[in-house]
């Protein structure tokens, strides 16, 4: 959440999220296909209901 | 790869509010459509639900509940000209660069390398903020946003949910 294609300013990683959704389309052979996209964050990424000022 | 249990992380958050325990929907099929033609000849449009507006209208109720807004966004609108407004996540990174969750410029770039066909007349954001009332995206909203898809001969969405 907040980061679905990436983060900030990363044009090759978001590029690569909207192609592989996009090649779903082309390639799936079912429904609720789920892919693990092979990047990895960077760096510590916890998610934080309501974001990083919440009560968490 | 470590997932992110975003469901159990949900419960926990809005169950220590004192909220009762929330009635997830659970779909058990998921209908396949397949394409009719290649991608690079399908029209794309997006959709976000992540409180993004244009900074000429009115912004997203950052505390929103039950709420069916839905903007159509021209396709050709500056990615820098963009407002997020929802407090239920972290959209520090979308403020800088749109992109990470509505990725507008990337999906021109794809028109233009021929990988899709066209963009959308029309790209979407809206059904931000909790959505309790479920039987009315089933039976009114939900419905409305396909005809318009429809109406703009839209062959694929790619719905971004926050």
């Amino acid at each position: 959440m907040g980061n679905n294609f990436g983060q900030a300013n990363d044009k090759a990683v978001q590029l690569s999220i909207l192609r592989t959704a996009l090649s779903l389309v082309e390639t799936a052979e079912e429904g609720g296909t789920l892919v693990d996209m092979p990047t990895s964050w960077p760096d510590f990424f916890e998610f934080t209901p309501g974001g990083k000022n919440s009560m968490g | 790869m470590i997932s992110i249990r975003y469901v159990d992380a949900l419960n926990k958050y809005y169950g220590a509010m004192g909220n009762p325990p929330y009635r997830w929907s659970i779909n058990e099929t998921a209908p396949l459509h397949r394409l009719t033609k290649p991608l690079r000849e399908c029209a794309v449009a997006l959709l976000t639900s992540g409180g993004v507006s244009q900074t000429v209208v009115p912004a997203f109720n950052p505390d929103a509940r039950n709420d069916h807004r839905l903007d159509e966004i021209p396709p050709d609108t500056p990615s820098n000209d963009f407002q997020v407004h929802d407090s239920y996540y972290d959209h520090t990174d979308a403020e800088t660069d749109i992109n990470c969750i509505f990725p507008l410029d990337r999906l021109r770039e794809l028109a233009i390398l021929g990988e899709i066909g066209t963009i959308a007349p029309r790209l979407w954001s809206g059904f931000m903020g909790r959505i309790y009332n479920r039987s009315k995206i089933r039976d009114e909203s939900g419905p409305a946003f396909v005809d318009a898809l429809e109406a703009d001969n839209v062959d694929v969405l790619v719905a971004a949910p926050t």
